[in-house]
């Protein structure tokens, strides 16, 4: 119970901290409280006392917490957020707000409905994110572009591919390999890394498996083929023995980070008896049957 | 995708129309707007669905079984559908019809906020945390059946999913659409269905605008309009209705919120209680709720308060009048 709260406390403050819609929400409650627009009829008043409960019942940390339980704890916080209608009161606050300003949205009344509307539209921008995002587009576009173009070579080189082998790849080709070939068998999944989908199965990965990604990862991020454990200085991940713990998973495809040198991958190589060839960006290790 | 996109406008409208018409008698007299008809009838859809994705997985039947039954599903219920608009239309073509056209380019901000929307869902990069559905609509598309293997791996499951997202419809609803098309699910769940989405988010808004500001048109517009900004506004954190439905409108709770939730608040201020408990169900057909308890129940709960409460005062009254 202690931990739903600080979630929703926790949960609350990372709501007002990314944007500031939730503080234009309550600009708009308030707008319309004061100047008496949620009295122009049932409807108006029932979507305002409505909002205005939800809003609050999503702001205190107890009711939250009721939220929060309600919604299975499956979601965040942010999800209960789901139960006020923001977008529609915003709107509607502006809306009863410019046709005020324009006195009925007259094109005569630019004097005083221009600047207010430039007002809003300046208040808009400042409460949204200013264009951060929660993840990078372009990064990612750029990654999927670069996947896309290594599978297509490989599946040019190789008449096994996509339906006969089992995939292993650095995790921004291995994570659009599954989205792009439905008849592919990878070794891990895009729920390796994104815990978030792990409620979505029950299996979990075996702890070499869970190597094979610790020493990609590791591999792509310093070019070399053995892991380092800086905290104890001790060499945990050997190359050679990660490569007989794929080949003994049954990997057959191995795309690894051209930061790799030559003589590396060769050794690499050499260890499960595959071949070696060059991708855009990659190294590609097959092996034979 | 010519035929997909003529498809999504005709099949929802005609079976949102009959359904309205079965539901609510003459649906000309109850107010309903085109949206409302679109939105019935993308629900019904999404119904039969699930009618067939649970007789699939019961019956442990192959994904061909599913789209075999959906589509059968789909045209008998349009069929039926048009045979009820049809009967009916016989019925009452002495009603004079009061809709008016409207001036469509008051609308013309909204409309162009849609065009700019539909371009960044078409050419943006869709967001995949914590979202597998490409994966799990390809695994149906090339295993033929549904939840045979893992859409992570490839491989058959050793431990299984929980039974409660098993149940949820819409990957097969978008595989069902990919087959019938023969498209890409990429294009189907990235591009297609969020372009949908954010077209019934407009009509929901223009359907909550009708209930705002019921004689002032301009008022509606500038409703739509702000809308489509907050949309903007909001690109900035998940769970926001702008981020979710600008780069994961094929997700679920994209759906809810985006088109349920503003649908369902305008049905509960109109007072139709049939149509907030379809939302109700359909909330439960592509969200992981409580056991179907979901934002639709508390919002249709909470804002039948007002009546409940003038309910039980009519009938306090009625008690205490004979003494």
């Amino acid at each position: 119970m202690t931990e739903l709260f600080r979630n929703a406390w926790m949960g609350w403050q990372q709501f007002i901290e990314t944007g500031k819609l939730a503080a234009l929400l309550a600009a708009a409650l308030l707008y319309l409280g004061i100047s008496g627009k949620w009295k122009g009829g049932t409807k108006q008043r029932i979507l305002f006392r409505y909002s205005t409960a939800a809003a609050l019942c999503c702001i205190f940390p107890v009711t939250a917490v009721i939220l929060m339980v309600y919604q299975t704890r499956f979601y965040d916080y942010y999800w209960t957020w789901s139960l006020v209608p923001m977008t529609a009161v915003t709107a509607w606050a502006g809306t009863e707000f410019l046709n005020d300003s324009w006195q009925g949205f007259r094109l005569k009344s630019y004097r005083k409905g221009l600047p207010v509307t430039i007002l809003l539209l300046g208040a808009l921008a400042l409460c949204s994110g200013m264009g951060r995002m929660p993840f990078q587009p372009e990064e990612e576009g750029e990654n999927r572009r670069q996947a896309q173009r290594a599978l297509a070579d490989i599946e040019q080189r190789t008449d096994a591919f996509p339906g006969e082998v089992l995939f292993w790849a650095p995790k921004e080709v291995q994570g659009y390999a599954r989205e792009a070939y439905g008849d592919l068998h990878v070794v891990y999944g895009r729920n390796m890394w994104d815990a978030s989908l792990g409620a979505y199965c029950y299996d979990i990965y075996a702890p070499e498996i869970q190597e094979l990604y610790l020493w990609m990862e590791n591999t792509d991020e310093t070019g070399t083929a053995d892991v380092d454990d800086e905290e104890h200085g001790k060499l945990v991940l050997r190359g050679e023995k990660i490569m007989a713990s794929a080949a003994g998973a049954g990997v057959n495809c191995i795309v690894l980070p051209d930061r790799l040198e030559p003589e590396t991958v060769k050794t690499l190589a050499g260890c499960i008896g595959a071949e070696t060839d060059r991708l855009d960006g990659y190294w590609l290790l097959l092996r034979g049957e | 995708m010519l035929i997909l996109i003529l498809c999504t406008l005709l099949i929802p409208a005609v079976i949102g129309s009959g359904v309205l018409r079965i539901l609510y008698g003459n649906e000309k007299n109850s107010g309903f707007h085109i949206w409302d008809k679109m939105i019935t009838g993308v629900i019904t859809v999404l119904f039969l669905g699930e009618v067939s994705h649970l007789c699939s997985l019961i019956l442990h039947r192959s994904f061909s079984f599913f789209t075999g039954l959906f589509a059968a599903l789909t045209l008998v219920m349009a069929g039926a559908a048009s045979a009820t608009i049809v009967c009916t239309r016989r019925k009452e073509k002495a009603a004079p019809s009061k809709a008016g056209g409207g001036n469509v380019l008051i609308f013309a901000p909204a409309l162009l906020l849609f065009g700019l929307q539909t371009a960044y869902i078409l050419l943006g990069t869709p967001f995949l945390q914590g979202d597998m559905t490409v994966e799990t609509v390809n695994s149906f598309l090339q295993t033929d059946g549904i939840y045979q293997v893992n859409p992570m791996t490839g491989s058959p499951y050793q431990g299984g999913i929980p039974l409660r997202l098993k149940i949820l419809a819409l990957p097969s609803l978008y595989g069902g659409l990919c087959r019938f098309f023969s498209l890409d699910p990429q294009e189907v769940v990235w591009r297609f269905v969020p372009c949908v989405t954010l077209a019934c988010f407009y009509g929901a808004f223009s359907c909550l605008g009708r209930c705002l500001f019921p004689e002032d048109e301009k008022k509606r517009s500038c409703f739509l309009a702000l809308a489509g900004l907050l949309l903007w506004a909001g690109n900035y954190a998940v769970g926001m209705d702008g981020f979710d439905l600008l780069n994961c409108g094929w997700r679920g709770t994209a759906v809810r919120n985006a088109i349920l939730a503003p649908w369902l608040i305008s049905l509960c201020l109109r007072k139709k209680r049939m149509l907030a408990i379809m939302c109700i169900a359909a909330e439960a057909c592509m969200v992981w709720t409580f056991y179907g308890a979901g934002v639709c129940l508390a919002v249709t709960a909470v804002m039948a308060v007002p009546d409940i409460v003038r309910l039980a005062r009519t009938a306090l009254k009625g008690k205490e009048a004979p003494k």
